[in-house]
């Protein structure tokens, strides 16, 4: 029927009046007084559609491109030309997506393009956004003009880089994002020795070198570019002899200490630089038998961090002492990871360095539950040395 | 004029009128040769006697200065007659792969001879670019021709119709326009459009695409829907990515993306306006020969669209076509050829599953070596124990971590077997850590980095060996060894694994070890401090012979003799044990 109005209205457009006359006339009706409120502009499947009169008369037309992919971290916008735009109220884009009511947003005008629409980001979720568009006509009927709630089209929702590996990490770690552990060891460096110059001379002492460390952290993991942060609080409790450079009130040096201790936090972010190549960087605030102390700490993984890596780091605390380290994390089985361990350290405050040799075995023995042992040996003096030995435990939930 | 009211008269001139229109049509939808765009008046079958003209043609050939144009007087033209020389452009572009064609003007020739078929000419002035055979040549100021002229020209192209896409067709089309014919004044729409077209001439694609829409939306225009199409294909063509795509000169807008994740289905939609009986997606995967044709539905009127199927989706990629089903029940390429398909790059998914060691070690080996005859005053005892896994040939091949630990006595040989001065103890505890770098299957790097507590405190040392053949076949091994406090040692092994259940090491290092280094030695009676020299360098040849008892757990045992003189020397022997998991 559209098509019969149609050709005698081009006509007329056509002759020598008709041009003065196209300014006059109201816009060329549209027949869509038997539609529905939504009127499907052609019925689809049928290639014989293209003569629909929608698509050859003065209706109005939305042309685009289908899209077929919405890239996560960015608005979704989608571009397209509209015919007869006075007859036509509003431009809606309907969209889906998974489970969740349909949403509209208009096609409003660009400075680019000729209409767009756009869907927000934070709707791009899931694997597939559906659409649809309709139009909103001035005599208040709606036309179908492409696809419709029934037949929406599909389009593929593409995750980023980020979210990606944040999915296939989070899917690794069984969904845990929060890790408590604790652990324990004490370590024994034999004998060492320290020189105490004063005035009256150079007084030499001998000590047992050994201290104990117990800490509890708690992780938290984002697994996007900050792929964890941490707070460890610690405590830390030996002996070794130490030179201490404080005089009491006659000018007396105060000789050799022995106890030595620190009382620690510190907060760790561990940044993704690839998939295998992670950086940790800490801070630390503490307290010695000297007094407050701060410290800063770095560490380099490459390799798988939940499993199979190498870290090479560092940890330097005021007073208290440094330590470098590089530690080589084995996954021998999916439960069983070995670690032998690389130090070299003059923790707790001691004079010199010395070499820790470690070994470190830890298990899974429920899901989200580890527990280790470590044990090893260590020494500041070639024929003096001591073993070490701890434990640890660690809970992901 | 009341509505409605149709004379004779305005009855032809809607006539001459569609023939405007259906030539736009034409123009936009059929790549032509340049020629062919010598005007749509060719399909009217009333035309008047005599309108104006756009000739087009070539350059076919350089003599000498003169270029020699396929136009001549047969298309209407004249000797001192000034033509336009475009240079047609036609590129794959390099990301997304799409055949993108527009053409630029680059000057004016002179007609110095014109005969029937071919004419001399010579650039106006100085030329963007130097002519080149194949440059479009077409007269901006046109001669009158008649219709009937026109026809043969037009009608037989003499270049392939795919040398000038559609894009060009659109520019075509406009500058076609330019010269109205003689269409009745009265029709001011189509005047309205011819104008606009020739004000385009020259124009960028997008200025030209915008200024088509701003007319559209300034005013009511039955052209409205070509000249939108019009800036669509401009449009997409200026863009090159998404958006029509008009290879084939049929309007469409199709959007193919890049990267898609694997596994999913993906859903492709086309905006096809026009007669057409459908449209045909053709797809394969990159691995693979043939197309699998997936039939576009229709889903809106000029939409269609076809689903590829998830298990289609698998790395690295698929490619497809569009093609386009004609009334006739003939398909033509749309979007991308069978030889010249899109690509669409199937992403692989980020696995972080467990690391799997398929290659690791666990090593034991403990070496002692006498080097002279049994005295205990020249000897070295060294134990070492690591733990590492294999990756692959290429890249970082191998990680190894262990611990050692080496003592030992020695001293000159004049110290020694001279002057019978006690021998230096030398010692070290250490951890290293070891990884190799495979250059290829066949050669490969190894480094070591040694940290370790000696007589005179934390030191350190390294080893580093280059490996030829591949570390689980017969290689062989050359490198070195630093100790701190120990010294040195020039190592080449070579590791024979022909017999499966044996494997075989021989082993020659050249050392000054264990005493490797010069030290002032306090003598403990006096108090004295004495210089000592390093150990004289010997050579030790080492023989080792595995057995693997299970194919996991390897138990050696080996050999060796070494000497500094052929007097000052003395055996030694060692165990290994080698467990991979």
């Amino acid at each position: 029927m559209l098509l019969k109005t149609t050709a005698p209205i081009a006509l007329v457009l056509l002759s020598q009046a008709s041009v003065v006359w196209a300014e006059e006339v109201p816009p060329a009706p549209v027949d869509l007084s038997a539609a529905a409120p939504v009127t499907a502009a052609k019925p689809s499947n049928l290639p014989a559609a293209a003569d629909s009169p929608v698509a050859t008369t003065d209706n109005p037309t939305l042309q685009h491109a289908p899209a077929a992919i919405a890239n996560t971290g960015d608005d979704f916008v989608i571009h397209a030309a509209l015919t007869h735009p006075e007859q036509v109220r509003a431009a809606i884009l309907s969209y889906r997506v998974t489970d969740e009511p349909a949403k509209d947003v208009m096609f409003q005008r660009s400075s680019a393009d000729d209409y767009v629409a756009v869907i927000p980001e934070a709707d791009l979720r899931g694997e597939t956004l559906q659409y649809w568009i309709t139009l909103q006509l001035v005599n208040g009927s709606k036309l179908a003009v492409y696809n419709s709630e029934q037949n929406p089209h599909t389009v593929q929702i593409i995750p980023s880089s980020t979210d990606l590996n944040e999915r296939a990490l989070l899917a690794r770690v069984d969904g845990r994002r929060n890790v408590f552990a604790a652990m324990g060891e004490y370590v024994d460096f034999g004998h060492s020795q320290a020189t105490d110059v004063t005035a009256a001379g150079s007084t030499q002492a001998t000590a047992r070198d050994w201290y104990y460390r117990v800490e509890a952290s708690y992780t938290y993991r984002p697994l996007r570019l900050i792929s964890e942060f941490s707070l460890r609080v610690g405590m830390v409790r030996g002996e070794t002899p130490v030179p201490y450079a404080a005089t009491d009130s006659s000018g007396n040096s105060l000789g050799i200490l022995k106890d030595v201790g620190l009382n620690y936090a510190a907060p760790t972010v561990r940044f993704r630089l690839s998939d295998i190549v992670y950086a940790d960087g800490t801070l630390l605030a503490s307290v010695t038998e000297i007094g407050f102390s701060t410290g800063v700490g770095g560490a380099l993984l490459l390799g798988d961090p939940y499993g199979t890596k190498l870290t090479l780091g560092f940890e330097v605390i005021q007073v208290f002492g440094r330590r470098f380290y590089a530690r080589t994390d084995i996954a021998v089985h999916p439960c069983v990871r070995l670690s032998p361990i690389i130090e070299v350290s003059d923790m707790p405050h001691a004079n010199v360095y010395g070499v820790r040799l470690l070994g470190e075995a830890t298990v899974k023995v429920a899901p989200g539950m580890r527990v280790g042992l470590r044990g090893g040996y260590q020494a500041r003096k070639f024929d003096s040395g001591g073993a070490s030995f701890g434990a640890l435990f660690a809970y992901e939930l | 004029m009341a509505p409605g009211k149709i004379t004779s008269s305005t009855l032809l001139t809607a006539t001459v009128v569609f023939s405007l229109t259906s030539g736009v049509h034409a123009q936009t939808r059929e790549p032509s040769h340049p020629a062919a765009t010598t005007e749509p008046t060719v399909s009217q079958p009333k035309a008047p006697a005599k309108e104006a003209a756009l000739v087009t043609g070539w350059v076919i050939a350089m003599d000498g200065p003169d270029v020699v144009l396929d136009l001549g007087t047969t298309q209407g033209l004249h000797s001192g007659d000034v033509v336009e020389i475009w240079r047609p452009i036609k590129l794959k572009h390099p990301v997304t792969g799409k055949l993108i064609t527009d053409r630029f003007r680059t000057g004016d020739l002179s007609l110095n001879q014109v005969r029937g078929n071919l004419s001399w000419a010579r650039p106006v002035g100085t030329l963007e670019r130097p002519v080149a055979i194949g440059d479009i040549v077409q007269c901006a100021r046109a001669s009158e021709v008649t219709s009937d002229s026109m026809t043969p020209k037009a009608a037989v192209p003499s270049r392939e119709t795919s040398s000038v896409n559609a894009a060009a067709g659109a520019q075509a089309a406009p500058a076609a326009q330019a010269h109205p014919r003689k269409e009745s004044p009265a029709d001011a729409d189509a005047l309205q459009v011819a104008q606009l077209f020739e004000s385009m001439q020259g124009r960028a694609p997008l200025d030209r695409a915008e200024q088509y829409e701003q007319f559209v939306r300034s005013r009511r225009t039955r052209f409205a829907r070509t000249l939108l199409e019009e800036a669509a294909l401009l449009r997409a063509q200026a863009d090159g990515s998404e958006g029509a795509i008009a290879e084939t000169g049929v309007v469409h807008q199709v959007t193919i993306p890049e990267t898609v994740r694997p596994d999913r289905s993906l859903v492709i939609g086309l905006w096809m306006p026009g007669k057409h009986a459908g449209a045909v997606l053709q797809v394969r995967a990159e691995t693979q020969p043939s197309y699998n044709p997936y039939p576009m539905k229709m889903t809106s009127p000029d939409y269609y669209e076809a689903e590829i199927p998830a298990d289609m989706m698998k790395p690295p990629g698929i490619a497809l076509l569009i093609e386009r089903v004609e009334q006739d029940g003939k398909a033509y390429p749309l979007s991308g050829t069978a030889s010249q398909p899109m690509h669409i790059v199937v992403r692989t998914e980020p696995d972080r599953k467990e690391s799997a060691i398929n290659h690791g070690m666990l090593r034991l080996v403990t070496d002692y070596a006498d080097w002279n005859r049994g005295r205990g005053n020249d000897y070295a005892w060294q134990t070492e124990g690591d733990i590492g896994f294999r990756l692959q040939d290429k890249g970082i091949r191998a990680v190894r971590s262990g611990f050692g630990v080496y003592r030992g006595k020695g001293g000159t040989l004049a110290e020694l077997d001279v002057l019978n001065v006690e021998p230096r103890s030398v010692g070290l505890t250490y951890g290293y850590l070891e990884g190799e770098f495979g250059f290829s299957t066949f050669a490969s790097l190894i480094a070591r980095a040694t940290v370790g507590l000696g007589e005179n405190g934390v030191t350190g040392g390294g080893q580093a060996f280059v490996r030829l053949g591949n570390d689980l076949n017969t290689n062989l091994m050359l490198g070195g060894e630093v100790l701190g406090g120990i010294g040195l040692r020039g190592i080449a092994q070579l590791e024979l694994k022909q017999f499966e259940k044996v494997p075989i090491t021989l082993r020659s290092e050249v050392t000054n070890q264990p005493v490797g280094t010069r030290a002032d030695v306090q003598n403990p009676l006096t108090g004295y401090a004495t210089f000592r020299d390093a150990s004289d360098i010997g050579v030790r040849v080492i023989g080792q012979v595995g057995y693997k008892i299970v194919p996991s757990l390897t138990l050696a045992l080996r050999g060796s003799y070494q000497g500094r003189t052929i007097n000052h020397a003395g055996p030694g022997g060692g165990a290994a044990v080698i467990y991979t998991f």
